[in-house]
């Protein structure tokens, strides 16, 4: 056995046997498992607001970016009551697909100009939903400890 | 065939499944003892070795070619080999076995008679106390004689902390060799 220290010279043989003639074929054999399995199709485009784990998020968004508007834009005017009717009927999705739509583009001061003006204690995450998400969170680290991407 | 032309040739539609052939033929060996010397039965290596190709040849085409194409694979049989670990919960092949005279009766269903002498296999018993990233890198570096800078592209890790797991392992085989 090499000395253990001084292992940078040369590949050192390993003692495990392998059956006979397994290399032959293999190219074959992995060539049929690739044909053999189901062929991917583009993954389908899921709107934003049908994903449950977003939903609440952009909802949140949705929400404090109306109020700041009307903080920002409207600071001393009072919305009448046919407007506060009129936005009572607007459903959550009409507004999540109003902001995807319209305000995509806010550049960072705006961002965090409206994340300031947002209380996040009166939002409705649940601690399952916050605890679920932590979870993936963890799994992905583990999974990925090693990994980079390819 | 260079591995520039191999990997242009992996990345056009008419001539991807020669290519491909190719690029097993060349690579198959080398990634099959990567493996095996990490989770020691020839059908768990070959089910990673097998998962490792079908996921080259997926990914081939998002190949960037940042780093070389034997240690893009390196890495993905790395990965695999990894998380079938993870998933087993470790299994490992002397679990079972507390001694050396032991081991030696059921030796000859694993290891080739011929190739393996009493140290060699002392030398995998002692590999198999240690945890499996530091026996990843005692493989490359002892057994395939990959240089540091290599495993750090491999494994994303520091060339300290792979000497540093290189140097915790040398030590935990010569106690166990010693203390055996």
């Amino acid at each position: 056995m090499n000395d253990l220290n001084n292992s940078s010279d040369k590949k050192i043989e390993h003692p495990f046997k392998v059956p006979n003639n397994y290399f032959d074929n293999l190219e074959s054999s992995i060539l049929e498992k690739i044909e053999a399995e189901p062929k991917t199709e583009a993954a389908p485009t899921i709107p934003l607001y049908k994903n449950r784990k977003l939903h609440w998020a952009v909802l949140v968004a949705a929400s404090v970016s109306l109020m700041a508007i009307f903080k920002v834009f409207l600071p001393n005017s009072s919305v009448s009551e046919g407007e506060i009717a009129y936005l009572t009927n607007v459903s959550d999705d009409e507004i999540i697909e109003y902001i995807g739509q319209e305000y995509t583009n806010l550049d960072e001061e705006e961002l965090k100009y409206l994340y300031d003006q947002t209380d996040l204690s009166t939002t409705e995450i649940s601690l399952e939903e916050l605890a679920t998400d932590g979870a993936l969170e963890e799994e992905i680290f583990i999974e990925y400890e090693w990994i980079d991407e390819y | 065939m260079e591995d520039k032309q191999l990997i242009l040739a992996l990345q056009t539609d008419h001539l991807k499944q020669n290519a491909f052939k190719n690029l097993v033929g060349a690579y198959k060996e080398r990634l099959y003892w990567h493996i095996r010397k990490m989770v020691y039965h020839h059908d768990d290596a070959d089910d990673i070795l097998q998962d490792t190709f079908v996921k080259v040849f997926k990914a081939i085409d998002n190949f960037r070619g940042d780093s070389g194409l034997y240690t893009w694979m390196y890495r993905i049989a790395t990965n695999e080999t990894l998380r079938h670990l993870e998933k087993t919960k470790k299994r490992k092949i002397f679990s079972s076995v507390d001694n050396y005279e032991a081991f030696t009766k059921i030796k000859d269903h694993t290891f080739a008679t011929l190739d393996a002498d009493a140290i060699e296999i002392k030398l995998q018993m002692a590999l198999d106390t240690l945890p499996d990233k530091q026996r990843l890198v005692f493989n490359m570096k002892y057994f395939d004689a990959i240089s540091y800078e290599e495993m750090a592209k491999i494994t994303g890790k520091s060339i300290g902390g792979l000497k540093a797991n290189y140097h915790h392992a040398v030590k935990k085989i010569e106690k166990f060799i010693k203390d055996d």
